[in-house]
Order: structure tokens, then C-alpha cells, then sequence
């Protein structure tokens, strides 16, 4: 589903992302681990289209997003680390907006925001400016916005961050949900307790560099240690 | 005091930040290769800029040999006042209510008039060098030809420098007040717009009358020989008449004329009252500013529109749902809305006032009348160049992206094609453009048709303007929209700065006016070997050519240059 090969990028003398390869499988929900400045963000925009990478291939369902951009961004919905909305249009509008774009019909488009919307228990406040959300609303809008829907990869940096405990049950079993259906999930996340309960596999990143890939059962024998994810990341990361 | 000179450095820092600049011009490639760019718009404009110092200097000798140096100094004051009522009403606004620092000074221990004044002089910075610019050249070129002593020269340039603190004193204190009043009630965006506009509009036509009386010979023979006699023998007679009106024009008149106690006198007073008036806003401030301040948060995380109970659907077309996006973003942040909607009946408003204040009597508007109708069609061609030129000065093209600031995300990660992106974000600025020229087209058909010209003959001409300007603005708009796309300002503090502070306007204006030359050049060559309406006719072969060649440019150009824009 999505294939990343060989990826750099450079922020002037510093390697943000250093050769990186891996896969995310279909109907699997990837992890994508990290400390802070390890270069999580930045494969993120590199894959749906923000940064440009120096070297590399990123292919989405089969579309090389440098070369085939408008089919590999109609392949998954993107929901960046800082939800910033656009502030002047009510959520109803910003839902609207993005059913268009994805050319969802009106009857059908109906239902699946009104479902999400009941999920998220966001329907009270839907018809009002985004300017008045709190960040936890934000972040609900445009989770709605991409699971509406219903791409082949949903792409998500941090999503669990400013929800409250029941909002982040529910996006879980929203995942698996959209996995069941043979899609696939790639978020990154600092929420180790998450990744552990939810990926089907992880990837660490590191200083640019991927140190381990495979389910947690292939982690723990790589390192042949038999240790809960939080262990293994934090020797991985402080080597 | 400390907290203020912090703050106020802080600020400062943040908003003219050159050490910022130097770090990103030495750090970042494509930042160097566009500042080079800019550099050398500045460059070229240069000679433009040293033109307008020549027909300033021109201006005053001959106002000097008709006895009117005094004149012109009051035109650089009035000039000072309408800079500072047109550009910093608006900043007042963002730079009190719409800005995050204010959210992050709010909670410090810092007491609130003194970061709040730390603001206000940041925007008095800004009024300064626009001054520094525009009005200063009258001061220096009234003190070079008037041969004014030395000490003179230092208090009319200490004078010049508290110039704009009183009338932005006066702004900031209707502004906030303003903005207080229309917090209760429900449109207050609209009512906010209207009230500026209408303060706006009383304030030029008051400036205008006012000059209007400076100028006019009183019809007591009496008083036109006392007229007659001033104008030849005080140096500083209209500075005196227009001091009744404006009292600060007082200092000025001694800065350049008193002797050096009168000089150095009324400069402490001037430099002691701009005090005065420093504290009475931040009383303003501390007081009604923090209220509104608050009340306004408040109605912002609180505002709940009732729940819809009919269902709605999208618009279907993405480029209209973009489009639609950009209309009510425009029309729904005030700063915006000014700098871009406004205009379109500000301008035409101003064009009614002029109009009607300048009509002169029955003999000139005969001669007006016959001169117009003598050259009709490079009359109604120059008014079709400054339509089309409008287009590219209104900034909503050339902001398109920036505008978007951190949202920008949306956009760029969606399956959007490029021809709907272009043609949603086009929409707009062109619908903006078409309302303005229809208003435009109107006033003037009606105002010559006032003024006895023949109104049906006017009809046609004002249809072939307005396609003409049409066809002519659709190149100025893509290139608009390519400025943006290549260099978009992405990262802003408040929504000010997008098209304010954002040099893709300039460069914009720039382009306007190299377009205008060039259409200017092509009709001088044309006009010597064709008649109007083969010209008129080259004139939109020409222009929906450049449309067709700007619209592929941006066209091949979109997809990628969105992967590299931040």
C-alpha cells in the first residue's frame, strides 16, 4: 500500500531522514516511532507531498508521488501533527469542502459525517467557526474530515494528541475499523502504550535512521530481549 | 519602564528583524536568490522614486515663486494625516485584537499599558518610515529652498518625527473605542467596516473642504487685499490658516520659521503634549482596550451558531468550493476584508466626493466637457489601463497562498488538480475585479452625463472598457497568483502581515506598473501608424495572448512548486 525506498532529505548540513526503506502492508496499521527531531515528521510530509525528499521513491497504492502527484494524493487522507483549520468557515463548511474535493455524493456524504460526527460527539458543535474550537475539537474535524473519506491509507502525525481518554478509544476502534476493510493506517506516535496495543507493526526512527522494523514479537528477537515497547524503545533510542 | 523598553525591544525585534534577515540570507539558498530579486525591484524602482523627488522639488519652486511655500508644507502635513488614517486603522486592529503576542503578554507579570504601548510604538515605527519615504522629501527640499537656519533644521526634523504620534494617538483611541461599542452587537465585523469606512471617507472630505478654504479668495475686497498682502509677505501664512484647523500645524510653523527660543519652545511643547497624549492612551488602553479584549476572547471560544436542522450540501465543483472557502475567509476576517473588499467601494466613493467637490463653475466644465470630448478614446483607454492596473493592485491574488498561512497543509495534501486550484483561486479576485469596474464604469458614465456629455455614445464606450479591462486583467491576476505560488508567506503572527508586510504585494504593484509602461509605450508606437479600433483591437489580441501564456506557466508550474513551498 505504501512503498518507501531509499528516502533522504537534508536541512542544510543536517541528514533529517537518512536512506530510509520500508512498507506499509495492506489492511495493516503502522506505527511510526520516534524521540522528537528523529525525522518522523519529516518522512510524513515527504510522503503526502509537503517537503520534496533529495533522494528516493514514495509509491501510494502504486502512484509515485513525485511523478504521479494528483493519483497518489487522491490514495490517502493526511491529518498533520498541529491541526491548524481554516478558522473563518464552520465545521459543517470545512466537511462539505473536502467531501467536494474527494467528489463524495451528497446522499452518501450525509451519512458518513453524520456517523463520524455521532462517534467523535461532535454533532452539537458542527455548525459553529472553527475559530472557537479547542485544539481537542480541531483535531476531532479534521480526523472526521479525513475518515469521511474513506481512503486507501489514512497518514496521521500524532493523532492521539489533545483528545480526551474516550475520543482516543474511539479513533482506535476507528482504525481497526478502517483496516477491516482492507485499508491501511501510518501514524506516528509518542504514545508507546498506543503503538503497543494498536500497530500491527512499528517502525524506530532515529536520528534520521530506521534502528528497528516488524512486529513486536520480531523487535523483541532482533534485540533478544523479551521487553514491552517502552524497554525496547528506550534502549534502541539511547544508543 | 523597563517592562516597556523590553516589550517594546521584543516586539521590535519580532516585527523588523534584521538580524533574522542576514541569518536566512547567509543560511538559505532559495531566501538569497529571491531577496537578490527583490533587491533589484527596489533598484529599478530607484529612478522612479527619484522622478517623484523632482516633480516635488519642480512643485515647490513653483509654488515658492507664486508666493505658496507654505503651502506646500501643509500638503505634507495633510499627506502625513491621511498616510497614517489609511494604513493604521486596520494595523491598530490586528496589532491589539488579532495578534498571538497579546494572548502570550496577557498572562506575565507585565503591567498591560506598557506592552500595550510597546505595540503601539512598534506601529508607529512602521507609520515613520512610510513618512520617512513620502513626507520627509517635503520637509528637507521646503528647508533647502527656504535656506532655514541650522537650528530650525533640527527642530523641524524632531517636529517631523513626532508628526504622526498625535493623529495615531487619536486613530488608536477611536479604534478601541470602536472596536468596544460594536462588541455587543451581532454583525459587529460589518458594522466595524462601515463605521471605517464612513470615518474614513468624512475624514478625507473634511481634509479636502479644508484645503478647499485654504485656496479660496475671500470676496470682501478688504480681506482679498489683506489675502494678496500675506501671501506676498508672510512666508508662513497658510501654515498659520491651516493651524486653526489642524493646531499641531502651529509647530511646525515655528520649527521652521520662529527664532531659536520660539523654535526650541515650541518643540518642548510639542515633544510634552505627544506625552500627554501617550498617556491618555494608555489609560485608554489599560482601561477600555483590556475590557473589549477580553469580552472579545470570550465571544470568540463561546460564539455557537443554532444547530441546522435542513441538510446542506457541498457545492460539488472543487474549484468553487475553493473559491467559496476564499470569499468568506476574506469576507469574515476584518483586516482582510478592508485591504481587499473595501476598496471596492471606498474607491468609488472617493471618486463621487472628488468629483463633486472639483466641479468648478459653468466655464470650466464646459472646457472640461470639450476636452474630453476632443479625446474620447485615449480618455476611455487610460481608464480601461487603471482597471486593468486595479487588478493587480488589489492584493487578493497576489496573496492567495499566504494568506493560508498555517492552514496551508489542506490544500497542498489534497487531490486537487492544478486547473481547479487555479481557476477556484482566480475566482475571487476576478469577481472582486468585476464588481469594482461595473461601479467604476457607472460613476464615470453618470458623471459625465451629468456634466452634459451624451450618455448612449458613453454606454458603448464604457462596454468596450470594461472587456477590454477584463480581458487585460486576466494575465495580471495569473501572474499574481504565480508571485504567490513561488513565494508565499506562510508564517505570520496575525493576519496583518499576509498583505500588509508581504513584499509579494509589492512585487505585484511592481508588475502592475512595468504592464502599465509597456501598454502606455505600445499605444504611442501603434497610434502613429493605426486607427483607435485597429489598436483597441491589438490591445486584446495582445492581452489574451499574455493570458493564455501567464495561465500555462502557472499551469505547468503548480503541482510541483506546492511540494516545495514551505
Amino acid at each position: 500500500m505504501l512503498k518507501i525506498n531509499n528516502l533522504s532529505k537534508s536541512y542544510g548540513l543536517k541528514k533529517a531522514v537518512n536512506k530510509i526503506s520500508f512498507e506499509v502492508n495492506q489492511g495493516e496499521i503502522f506505527g511510526f516511532l520516534g524521540p522528537n527531531g528523529a525525522g518522523k515528521t519529516t518522512t510524513i510530509k515527504m510522503i503526502v507531498g509537503l517537503l520534496k525528499p533529495d533522494e528516493g521513491k514514495i509509491l501510494i497504492n502504486g502512484f509515485d508521488n513525485q511523478i504521479n502527484i494528483l493519483d497518489a494524493k487522491g490514495q490517502f487522507c493526511y491529518v498533520p501533527d498541529n491541526p491548524e483549520v481554516f478558522e473563518k468557515i464552520t465545521g459543517y463548511d470545512y466537511l462539505q469542502f473536502i467531501c467536494d474535493v474527494f467528489k463524495i455524493p451528497n446522499k452518501e456524504r450525509e451519512e458518513r459525517i453524520n456517523y463520524y460526527l455521532e462517534k467523535l460527539l461532535l454533532k452539537n458543535d458542527i455548525n459553529s467557526y472553527i475559530s472557537g474550537y479547542s485544539h481537542g475539537m480541531k483535531q476531532k474535524i479534521v480526523l472526521i474530515g479525513s475518515l469521511i473519506v474513506n481512503p486507501k491509507i489514512l497518514i496521521f502525525d500524532e493523532p492521539m494528541v489533545g483528545l480526551d481518554p474516550k475520543a482516543q478509544h474511539t479513533v482506535k476502534e476507528l482504525l481497526a475499523q478502517h483496516c477491516s476493510k482492507g485499508n491501511s493506517v501510518f501514524f506516528s506516535t509518542h504514545v508507546l502504550e498506543v503503538a503497543e496495543k494498536v500497530c500491527d507493526r512499528v517502525a524506530i526512527i532515529n536520528n534520521g535512521e530506521i534502528i528497528a522494523l516488524g512486529t513486536l514479537d520480531e523487535i523483541r528477537k532482533s534485540i533478544g530481549k523479551d521487553e514491552s515497547l517502552e524497554n525496547i524503545f528506550l534502549e534502541l533510542t539511547e544508543k | 519602564m523597563t517592562d516597556f523598553l523590553t516589550t517594546f525591544r521584543f516586539l521590535l525585534k519580532q516585527n523588523l528583524s534584521f538580524h533574522y534577515f542576514f541569518n536566512r540570507l547567509k543560511n538559505d539558498k532559495k531566501y538569497r536568490n529571491m531577496s537578490i530579486i527583490i533587491i533589484l525591484v527596489f533598484l529599478f524602482c530607484i529612478p522612479s522614486y527619484a522622478v517623484f523627488i523632482g516633480l516635488f522639488r519642480e512643485l515647490f519652486i513653483s509654488f515658492q515663486t507664486a508666493h505658496l511655500g507654505s503651502l506646500y508644507l501643509v500638503m505634507a502635513i495633510i499627506l502625513s494625516v491621511f498616510l497614517i488614517i489609511f494604513f493604521s486603522f486596520f494595523q491598530i486592529i490586528s496589532y491589539f485584537y488579532f495578534s498571538d503576542d497579546v494572548k502570550i503578554l496577557t498572562p506575565m507579570p507585565i503591567k498591560p499599558s506598557h506592552y500595550l504601548l510597546s505595540k503601539f510604538f512598534v506601529i508607529y515605527i512602521w507609520e515613520l518610515l512610510i513618512s520617512m519615504f513620502t513626507v520627509l522629501p517635503f520637509f528637507i527640499i521646503y528647508a533647502v529652498y527656504e535656506n532655514i537656519y541650522f537650528y530650525q533644521w533640527i527642530m523641524m526634523i524632531i517636529s517631523f518625527v513626532l508628526l504622526p504620534i498625535i493623529p495615531l494617538v487619536v486613530i488608536a483611541i477611536i479604534t478601541v473605542v470602536l472596536m468596544s461599542l460594536t462588541n455587543i452587537f451581532k454583525s459587529k465585523d460589518a458594522l466595524r467596516m462601515a463605521s471605517y469606512i464612513l470615518l474614513f471617507v468624512s475624514l478625507v472630505f473634511f481634509q479636502y473642504k479644508i484645503y478647499d478654504v485654504l485656496l479660496t479668495m475671500p470676496e470682501d475686497p478688504e480681506k482679498q487685499l489683506e489675502f494678496g498682502q500675506n501671501l506676498v509677505n508672510n512666508s508662513t501664512f497658510f501654515l498659520e490658516k491651516f493651524s486653526a484647523y489642524y493646531p499641531i500645524t502651529k509647530f511646525i510653523e515655528f520649527a521652521v520659521s520662529g527664532s531659536f527660543f520660539e523654535s526650541l519652545l515650541s518643540t518642548s511643547i510639542f515633544i510634552l503634549l505627544c506625552i500627554g497624549f501617550v498617556y491618555l492612551l494608555s489609560i485608554v488602553l489599560q482601561s477600555i482596550f483590556m475590557k473589549s479584549y477580553l469580552k472579545e476572547q470570550n465571544n470568540r471560544t463561546t460564539k455557537k451558531k443554532k444547530i441546522r436542522t435542513n441538510k446542506k450540501t457541498g457545492v460539488g465543483n472543487v474549484g468553487l468550493s475553493i473559491a467559496k472557502i476564499d470569499f468568506l475567509t476574506l469576507l469574515r476576517v476584518p483586516i482582510y476584508a478592508f485591504n481587499t473588499l473595501s476598496v471596492v467601494i471606498l474607491i468609488p466613493v472617493l471618486l463621487i466626493v472628488f468629483s463633486n467637490l472639483m466641479s468648478g463653475g459653468n466655464g470650466e466644465i464646459e472646457e472640461l466637457l470639450n476636452l474630453y470630448k476632443n479625446n474620447r478614446d485615449i480618455f476611455w483607454l487610460s481608464v480601461a489601463l487603471i482597471l486593468t492596473i486595479f487588478s493587480i493592485m488589489n492584493p487578493i491574488a497576489s496573496t492567495t497562498f499566504s494568506r493560508e498561512g498555517k492552514t496551508n497543509w489542506i490544500m497542498r495534501s489534497l487531490p486537487i488538480s492544478a486547473k481547479d486550484h487555479i481557476w477556484g483561486r482566480l475566482l475571487t479576485p476576478l469577481i472582486t475585479q468585476v464588481v469594482f469596474m461595473i461601479v467604476m464604469l457607472i460613476i464615470i458614465i453618470f458623471t459625465l452625463a451629468q456634466k452634459g456629455s451624451n450618455i448612449s455614445t458613453d454606454i458603448v464606450y464604457g462596454i468596450i472598457t470594461f472587456l477590454l479591462a477584463f480581458i487585460s486583467s486576466l494575465p495580471l491576476l495569473f501572474i499574481s497568483i504565480i508571485i504567490d505560488l513561488k513565494r508565499p508567506m506562510l508564517k505570520w503572527e496575525n493576519p496583518q502581515q499576509p498583505v500588509k508586510q508581504n513584499m509579494n504585494v509589492l512585487i505585484a504593484i511592481v508588475v502592475g506598473i512595468i504592464y502599465g509602461t509597456l501598454m502606455y509605450l505600445l499605444y504611442t508606437l501603434l497610434k502613429q501608424f493605426l486607427e483607435i479600433d485597429l489598436i483597441i483591437i491589438i490591445f486584446f489580441i495582445v492581452n489574451i495572448s499574455l493570458a493564455y501564456f501567464a495561465y500555462n506557466i502557472l499551469y505547468s508550474k503548480f503541482e510541483k512548486s506546492l511540494v516545495v513551498m514551505d
